[in-house]
């Protein structure tokens, strides 16, 4: 027992007390570990989506999964770990977002009133092909999908991230963005908006290039 | 429910937000209107392509290392 040949003797009982709270400590972080890992990748995504850079997007995680870690002892078992996860990750980016951006980025954009679909079914060159809402979803490829979202402003991006790409509820993602849930429909169906007018920007131009058009 | 009622509602029914008399309802109308049925099945893929294109990224095999580690020393 090395303890014993110091004057600082610790107690067995301290001894005893301080190897629990390690073990327990070690049992923590591997109960945390295996939380984060299952979702690291959804996480990242969205990471990515949000900051539009590859090392800024780690950068986010880590920052979000060590502020996770450090609040891991309030976090109560039987409560939803991956909203949990979501709501720092949020947290952090606009925290970085307000601290980085001088302007507050314009949220009151055009967006256009009519659906893709609309456009679509109006499009005369589309429809002498025959079904065109299947011809411009057909075409539209994922790079093109990404730019779309990744131009619209980041409060719209953050709802269409998590309720489009991570499938939260609404309920879900009112309570990870700290707003009302009307204020996560508005987003949300103003940010499919936004997106379905880009989208349709992307189609018209493939359009044209193909030459089906005078 | 008509057709513009339908609209309305379309992206909170695809979104699973509806409860379940209104589900019911569009889901009538939706059965009976093909316009309005081909309108939601569009709607459908979008959201689909949306999560398709934005949600595959996975998390590089470097950032899982270093925040193992990380997390040992705090």
């Amino acid at each position: 027992m090395s303890a014993q040949d110091g004057p600082e003797t610790v107690s067995p009982a301290a001894d005893a007390t301080r190897e629990a709270s390690v073990a327990n400590r070690a049992g923590a972080r591997e109960r945390f570990e295996v939380l984060a890992g299952e979702h690291l990748n959804g996480l990242y995504a969205t990471a990515l989506r949000l900051t539009r850079n590859r090392s800024a997007a780690e950068d986010l995680v880590q920052e979000a999964m060590l502020k996770a870690w450090r609040s891991f002892q309030t976090f109560q078992e039987g409560t939803n770990f991956r909203a949990w996860a979501y709501r720092i990750l949020m947290n952090a980016h606009f925290d970085n977002y307000r601290k980085d951006s001088r302007a507050p980025e314009a949220v009151q954009e055009e967006v256009s009133d009519l659906y893709l679909y609309t456009k679509a079914r109006e499009s005369q060159d589309l429809s002498e092909a025959g079904n065109p809402e299947v011809q411009v979803l057909d075409g539209m490829m994922d790079a093109e999908v990404r730019d779309s979202l990744e131009a619209m402003p980041v409060q719209f991006r953050a709802v269409v991230l998590l309720v489009d790409v991570q499938g939260f509820s609404y309920k879900e993602a009112a309570e990870i963005l700290g707003v009302p849930e009307g204020t996560v429909m508005s987003r949300l169906f103003r940010g499919r908006h936004f997106l379905q007018s880009r989208l349709w920007e992307f189609a018209r131009d493939r359009h044209f290039v193909r030459g089906d058009r005078p | 429910m008509n057709c513009e009622e339908c609209e309305k509602l379309i992206w909170q029914y695809l979104d699973g937000e509806l409860d379940g008399v209104s589900s019911g309802d569009l889901q009538h109308h939706l059965e009976e209107c093909r316009e309005c049925f081909s309108h939601a099945e569009f709607e459908r893929q979008v959201k689909e392509l949306v999560r398709r294109s934005c949600g595959c990224e996975q998390a590089p095999p470097e950032l899982r290392e270093r925040l193992s580690r990380l997390l040992r020393m705090f």
